[in-house]
């Protein structure tokens, strides 16, 4: 598979503030790509660089092989975006809405309406085409956004964060939706601060935290670091005596002390759990927090960042 | 032509906005009827209800006197003696009745030179002084015909009495005959062969030679009810797009519309029309819908040049676009535009004569008012459809309006953020 988007050494900051910060990666033409941060990670920003809209400060980006600062004609055309906002006017109908970001894009006359009839399908609203948008559920508004993003059939769909605030049946909707793009050939980068919906819908992820990528891989492999899951354990101080000894158990993959934390990564968190309490207990080292991190993509988060991805 | 399906789009949610169709057209309505109602006696101009005659009486004596009261007495014609400068009322001074027609104040004026009294008791032709604003010859006829036959009745002299009396006759029928604010309607032509008849006859008997001067008017007339407020209020509602243009833009950005045009091929240039045409167009229909029924309804009059109307129309419109495209670029909230349009619109309403006629204002008010759009519309419209001038007249006026949309757009780009 060749690569659809090239991002090289991406960085755009806001007066001082650093928003993305030296990133790079790569998405596979016919992939779902995700990419999984909190508030402000930088997600939205990278975009926006991606899709045309902001200029980075630095970093190279290709899309289909065109430059998207010099060739953002060509590359507005290769690209959908499904922003992360309800983009929509609410006075109108789905109809009009669709038929104007159809117009937009160049769209007209027999091909325009059968665009917006396949788009109205895709998304499930054929029946509610002609109701104003301002009479949608939060559910039903989001398939109509989701809907304006693919109607001259782009090549690929930057969706940012499109489930907020969406009831689950929409959102296995939109799953559906997405899944099935994504079977008939569209690549799809896929922005999220769920990690459920990462780990279910995307072929890859980037984590990304304050501008930057901390971890790239399938959501399998990313899981995979924290092999049968992790232990973190808050001691006052650093008792390395105890530490080596924890490293000899079986169950325990690795151990690592930093700011106050032990972390141990276990092949099976319930074989090691006993073992290691009793080490700590046997020479008299009080334990002051314990957590256990079950494998997963938030697991996975905070076992790089040190923090939740929903705070 | 990316721009005209924006134009389709915006008028499609202008038009379903009730408050914005409110706004934009039935309040300026609501208020043209009610100013109209309310302050419609203001505005009847002097010599509506009556004529009315400046006299000035530099002699101030027994006989001077005699001809003033005499004045004074006649039916449907008024005598100032006196005016009220400063709130002070003083004499009538031959200065003020010049002023007076100067203005247009008034059509005619008599004065009674210094030594009358004096010449007339030493059995010598004294003078009467008639002063006439030439562009209403018509009128300026009446008060001849008025001073000659009240000279003549004073003076006693049969002959010209007769003559006057059967001129008077025929001035009353006249006038009565007609609504009290038809004096444009006046049968002049009839009051006017009578007056001549009745100036001759007397004059070849009296003893008072009746000199005439001419004072012409600056600028003769001045609007009715409905020709200021129609223009008017058309005007300052016409800005009340400003708002709309601002916060549609706005909107457009919060709600994430704008960057769907930002990322979709469209250029930004086209975005900006996108924004201003529509606008643009709706605050042109506004104005024809006023001008309308302004016409139809109110009986305002239009003039002789429709595409004079147009052609300010358009100008207007696109000076009240480009300040909604400016508000837009550097409101950064809706609060912000709520208060800089309600802020900048009323101000500028108020200046520029929408509110208060700007021919009641003070010189230096009316000065002032030229830093306004809305002043320089409206003395185009009153130009056309008060003074019957066409489009060469005005286009020094649509030129300016047009500089002031160009300044807007030119800051509004200056200033205008497309992330
Ligand atoms: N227009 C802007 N001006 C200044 N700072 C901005 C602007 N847009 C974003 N930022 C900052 O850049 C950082 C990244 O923001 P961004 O919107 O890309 O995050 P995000 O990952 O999309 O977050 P979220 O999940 O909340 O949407 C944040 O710290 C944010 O405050
Ligand atoms: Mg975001």
């Amino acid at each position: 598979m060749s690569n659809i988007v090239q991002v090289n050494d991406l960085s755009k900051t806001y007066g001082d503030q650093t928003a993305v910060n030296r990133i790079s990666f790569a998405i596979r033409e016919g992939e779902i790509f995700g990419l999984l941060g909190p508030n402000g990670a930088g997600k939205t920003t990278t975009i926006s660089i991606l899709s045309t809209l902001l200029a980075p400060n630095a970093g190279e980006i290709k899309i289909a092989g065109y430059d998207v600062r010099r060739e953002t004609a060509r590359v507005k055309e290769i690209v959908g975006i499904v922003p992360q906002e309800l983009a929509l006017y609410p006075t109108l109908s789905a109809r009009d809405n669709l038929e104007f970001f159809g117009q937009i894009y160049g769209l007209r006359g027999r091909a325009l309406k059968a665009r917006i009839e396949e788009a109205l399908e895709i998304v499930g609203l054929r029946a509610r085409g002609d109701d104003v948008i301002e009479t949608f559920s939060g559910g039903m508004k989001r398939r109509i956004n989701l809907a304006a993003g693919l109607l001259h059939k782009p090549k690929i769909l930057f969706l940012d964060e499109p489930t907020v605030g969406v009831d689950p049946q929409s959102r296995n909707f939109i799953f559906e939706n997405v899944q099935r793009l994504n079977q008939d050939g569209m690549t799809i980068l896929y922005t999220t601060h769920y990690m459920e919906e990462a780990e279910r819908l995307c072929h890859r992820v980037a984590i990304i935290d304050q501008g930057k990528i901390v971890a790239l891989d399938t959501p399998h492999a990313l899981i995979a670091m924290l092999g049968g899951g992790v232990i973190h354990i808050g001691l006052r101080e650093s008792p390395n005596n105890v530490i080596e000894q924890v490293r000899t158990f079986g169950a325990v993959k690795t151990a690592q002390w930093a700011d106050g934390k032990l972390a141990v990564q276990t092949h099976n968190v319930n074989a090691a759990l006993v073992g290691v309490i009793n080490a700590f207990n046997a020479a008299n080292v009080p334990i002051n927090s314990l957590e256990i991190l079950e494998p997963n993509l938030e697991s996975v988060f905070l076992h790089l960042t040190g923090k939740h991805l929903r705070d | 032509m990316n721009f005209l399906y924006m134009t389709i789009k915006d008028l499609k949610i202008l038009l379903r906005d009730r408050g914005a169709m409110v706004n934009l057209f039935l309040t300026p309505l609501m208020f043209i009827v009610v100013l109209s109602l309310a302050l419609g006696p203001t505005f009847r101009g002097p010599s509506d209800s009556a004529i009315r005659i400046p006299v000035v009486d530099e002699d101030q004596s027994a006989q001077s006197q005699q001809i003033v009261d005499a004045l004074k007495a006649i039916k449907g014609v008024t005598t100032e003696t006196q005016i009220t400068d400063a709130n002070a009322a003083r004499a009538l001074t031959r200065v003020d009745a010049e002023d007076l027609l100067r203005n247009g104040r008034r059509v005619g004026a008599v004065i009674i030179p210094r030594g009358f009294g004096e010449m007339l008791a030493r059995g010598e032709t004294a003078r009467v002084i008639v002063l006439q604003d030439p562009a209403q010859a018509n009128m300026a006829n009446v008060v001849m015909g008025v001073a000659t036959g009240v000279i003549a009745q004073v003076l006693g002299d049969e002959a010209a009495r007769r003559g006057a009396d059967a001129f008077f006759k025929s001035l009353e029928s006249v006038l009565k005959q007609l609504p009290p604010q038809a004096q444009s309607q006046f049968d002049l032509k009839k009051i006017q062969d009578e007056s001549v008849q009745a100036t001759r006859h007397a004059a070849e008997n009296s003893l008072v030679k009746i000199e005439t001067a001419s004072v012409a008017a600056r600028r003769v007339e001045t609007p009715g009810v409905y020709e200021q407020n129609v223009p008017g209020m058309s005007v300052m509602f016409l800005f009340f797009i400003v708002n709309y243009v601002a916060s549609s833009i706005l909107t457009e950005k919060r709600a994430g519309t704008f960057r769907r045009l930002m990322v979709a091929p469209i250029s930004k240039p086209a975005i900006l029309a996108g924004k201003l045409i529509p606008n643009f167009l709706m605050g042109v229909i506004q104005l024809t819908v006023m001008f309308t029924i302004g016409h139809f309804v109110f009986g305002m009059k239009l003039g002789n040049d429709l595409f004079a109307l147009a052609l300010i129309s358009a100008a207007v419109a696109l000076a009240a676009t480009g300040l909604g495209i400016l508000v837009a670029a550097v409101a950064r909230s809706e609060e912000q535009i709520g208060g800089l349009t309600t802020l900048v619109i009323l101000t500028l309403c108020a200046l520029g004569g929408t509110m208060v006629p700007l021919f009641v204002m003070p010189d230096f008010m009316q000065t002032l008012a030229r830093i306004t759009p809305h002043a320089w519309a409206l003395l185009a419209y009153q130009d056309v459809i008060v003074r019957g001038l066409g489009t060469l007249q005005v286009l020094p006026n649509v030129t300016v309006l047009l500089g002031f949309a160009g300044i807007f757009f030119a800051l509004a780009l200056w200033k205008f953020r497309f992330e």
